[in-house]
């Protein structure tokens, strides 16, 4: 494999709230599953408009409604967003309007609706579409700046802990390439029944050592103080591992295809690495293919493969096809 | 009325002709919406991803509802999208249970696009054969209605609830079944349920479900009160889970309860029965359509908007100003209670009429709409246990 050099700079936005962003997405998000398809029909046809989906909002109890309400908050605030429309019903347990209030008083350009406020599902959808032309002319005004590496956060997926030694050093490698490029990188570990998972002690340091001595924990989808390399405990679920890293702020993700289906994520772009064999029939979906003996190029051509999702749309994004599942820590009432 | 007019299938009676594209875990969602899109089918969405740390139990749970909700009798023929050839299990449930079904493994297709052509071939055939299908006439006892009520004020108990509840009565006397769900909105009136248990064991049952709720919640260490009345009740006049159970329960009506049935489970025999769901209007309506219900009357005071893809939901507001105010999504006004130009009875059969030109395929202001909100609900097993051995 020919290495690929690794784009050194990006463009991007800055926010009005100081975030530099590489995606100009106009999300929609439904504080409660009963607004979806109110969120979902007024986004469509709306330029740059991504609606997110979810289950939840309501019936909740209450660590788990206020784990609901930080995510929703942290991806209305993520800085690949240029401006957020928040959709309500009006009687839910994560009220929208305090939702949306949470999100403008981080600095985030956003819309409120209520649908039983505004008369209805169809007044709602109205509303909606009048609320992201707004954005949308807001955000006009956001200034194009040029972004390096510093400026970056990267999520890695858990799925790799735990693949053969020759694979994983690749992700070592990686981790190490992108901390020296000054990047923060936030890599998850999945926490069974049992606790986090101890391959994370042994494997994800990376080969310089950096990480995890220097290596700070976060809760899931909380936003890091700082720069550098944190690791998040999160849940098993890839989707919800990709929905935590979104939601504290990783611009841009990294998916090792080691079981399951690509996946994509609503406010970050996905790369997959497929790991060989399981990933062989993903060939034309993944965007770096790691064979069980991967080439001396391997980790390069990972982190150019990064370069360029932050520079272009991926497959994924041109598909539309992304998922969203959030951490759950009690049962529905 | 004795006779409708529904769709013949092997398991039942049909009040819609729904082919529908199921995705069997999350990561397969992107896969069932691109099949579907631009055709006549309907997909939907969800979150579940299996882990090795899912319970027996609750993989049973999941199963169980999604091969009930593709074998409903609404749905000629479902398209089952998996990620690995081991779900296939699940297509020869759906297929046991009588269903037209067809599977897309995307690993073995090679592929998101190729796993994308294949299942446009597949869903063609199942489309073509939903076509051939008419109407036939049908008993009324045919029907299984889910009652539900969501985004509760003062009024559901005084007006919407009860004349759903006559309506529900005469569904049972003309031999149909009728669905009473939400557990945890029947909390406080369990007593009065269990005084109408067809047995002894009926009797014991209603207790059991509540206490399991109850218990749940107590190792959590939350308070229900916390999630329950949610805020829009509280503000819409519902001060307690009691008040607002009390109210609850009158959507099944006041006949004998039958049987309880576990989430997702088809009731054995016709009559009113209880299904132990959340009271989340999501994974209440999933459960009930899973058990077999073909149609919903969702009552609601504050006005909220969801549905099921594949089954007709009639919304009744509990108030006029709900009424006018979100006419966009409510069918049936049950407020003219409170202004006495009808009665509790009058709007019961206002109601019972509805169920029945819906059900032959007039159409509901959800449907217009297009919701086909999903989501399955997921049993604490693991806390219960914990629960249990603490005594």
């Amino acid at each position: 494999m020919r290495p690929i050099e690794a784009p050194p700079t990006f463009q991007g936005w800055k926010r009005p709230s100081g975030a530099l962003g590489i995606r100009r997405h106009f999300l929609v998000i439904p504080s409660v599953v009963c607004a979806a398809q109110a969120a979902r029909t007024a986004a469509e046809g709306a330029p740059g408009a991504v609606a997110i989906e979810h289950q939840h909002g309501c019936a909740q109890l209450g660590g788990d409604a206020h784990l609901t309400e930080q995510v929703l908050a942290g991806l209305g605030t993520h800085p690949n967003v240029a401006g957020t429309l928040v959709v309500s019903l009006g009687c839910e347990t994560v009220q929208g309007a305090a939702l949306h209030r949470s999100i403008a008083g981080r600095g985030q350009r956003a819309e409120f609706v209520g649908i039983q406020q505004s008369g209805g599902t169809i007044a709602a959808i109205a509303a909606g579409r009048q609320a992201l032309e707004r954005l949308r002319n807001g955000a006009a005004s956001d200034l194009e700046v040029t972004l390096t590496w510093a400026d970056l956060r990267v999520g890695i997926e858990a799925a790799w802990l735990g693949i053969p030694p020759a694979q994983a050093r690749v992700f070592s490698e990686v981790i190490d390439r992108l901390l020296r490029a000054g990047a923060t990188v936030m890599q998850a570990v999945s926490a069974g029944r049992d606790g986090p998972d101890p391959r994370w002690q042994q494997s994800a340091r990376g080969s310089a050592g950096v990480v995890p001595r220097d290596a700070t924990a976060l809760p899931y989808a909380m936003p890091p103080a700082g720069r550098g390399a944190f690791f998040m405990e999160a849940p098993r679920s890839r989707i919800a591992q990709k929905t935590g890293l979104a939601a504290a702020g990783a611009h841009i993700i990294l998916s090792p295809l080691v079981e399951g289906l690509p996946a994509g994520c609503p406010v970050a772009p996905v790369v997959h690495v497929g790991i060989a064999p399981h990933a062989r029939p993903f060939a034309g979906d993944v965007d770096v293919m790691l064979d069980e003996l991967p080439s001396a190029g391997a980790a390069e051509a990972v982190v150019a493969a990064l370069g360029r999702a932050c520079l272009e749309e991926t497959a994924l994004e041109a598909l539309g096809d992304f998922e969203m599942a959030i951490h759950r820590i009690a049962p529905t009432m | 009325m004795d006779e409708i007019l529904l769709y013949r299938r092997d398991r039942g009676w049909g009040t819609r002709n729904h082919v529908l594209v199921l995705p069997l875990v999350a990561s397969a969602s992107g896969v069932a919406r691109a099949i579907a899109r631009g055709t006549e089918a309907i997909w939907v969405g969800h979150d579940y991803e299996p882990t090795p740390e899912d319970l027996p139990q609750n993989r049973e749970r999941i199963a169980r509802t999604l091969a009930g909700f593709a074998a409903n009798p609404n749905v000629a023929g479902a398209l089952l999208i998996a990620d690995t050839p081991e779900r296939s299990a699940l297509l020869d449930r759906i297929r046991a249970a009588g269903q037209r079904a067809d599977l897309v493994v995307v690993t073995e297709a090679g592929g998101f696009r190729a796993a994308v052509e294949q299942g446009r071939e597949r869903l063609t055939a199942l489309l073509s054969g939903a076509a051939a299908a008419r109407r036939e006439r049908a008993p009324v006892g045919a029907l299984v209605l889910g009652t539900e009520c969501g985004g509760s004020d003062a009024l559901s108990g005084i007006t919407a609830n009860p004349a759903l509840g006559a309506a529900s009565d005469h569904l049972v006397d003309a031999g149909g079944t009728v669905m009473l769900a939400e557990t945890t909105e029947l909390i406080g009136a369990e007593h009065l349920l269990a005084r109408r248990a067809a047995s002894p064991q009926v009797a014991e049952e209603i207790y059991t479900i509540i206490h399991r709720y109850e218990a749940v919640v107590r190792a959590h260490g939350e308070d229900i009160r916390g999630a329950n009345p949610a805020p829009g009740n509280i503000e819409g006049g519902l001060t307690t889970i009691e008040e607002k159970s009390l109210g609850a329960a009158k959507k099944g009506g006041t006949r004998t309860i039958r049987q309880v049935v576990e989430y997702a489970v088809r009731p054995a025999a016709p009559g009113l029965v209880i299904m132990d769901t959340p009271g989340h209007d999501i994974e209440q309506m999933v459960g009930m359509v899973a058990g077999g219900a073909q149609v919903a009357v969702f009552t609601t005071g504050r006005g909220t908007p969801t549905g099921s893809a594949i089954a007709p939901v009639i919304k009744v507001a509990t108030n006029s100003h709900t009424a006018s105010r979100m006419q966009d999504n409510i069918d049936l006004n049950a407020g003219l209670i409170l202004e006495g130009t009808e009665t509790l009875e009058t709007m019961g059969r206002r109601i019972y009429e509805a169920i029945l030109a819906v059900a032959q395929g007039e159409t509901t202001k959800a449907e217009r709409l297009g919701h086909r909100e999903f989501s399955i609900s997921r049993y604490p097993f693991a806390v219960l246990d914990a629960a249990a051995a603490a005594g």
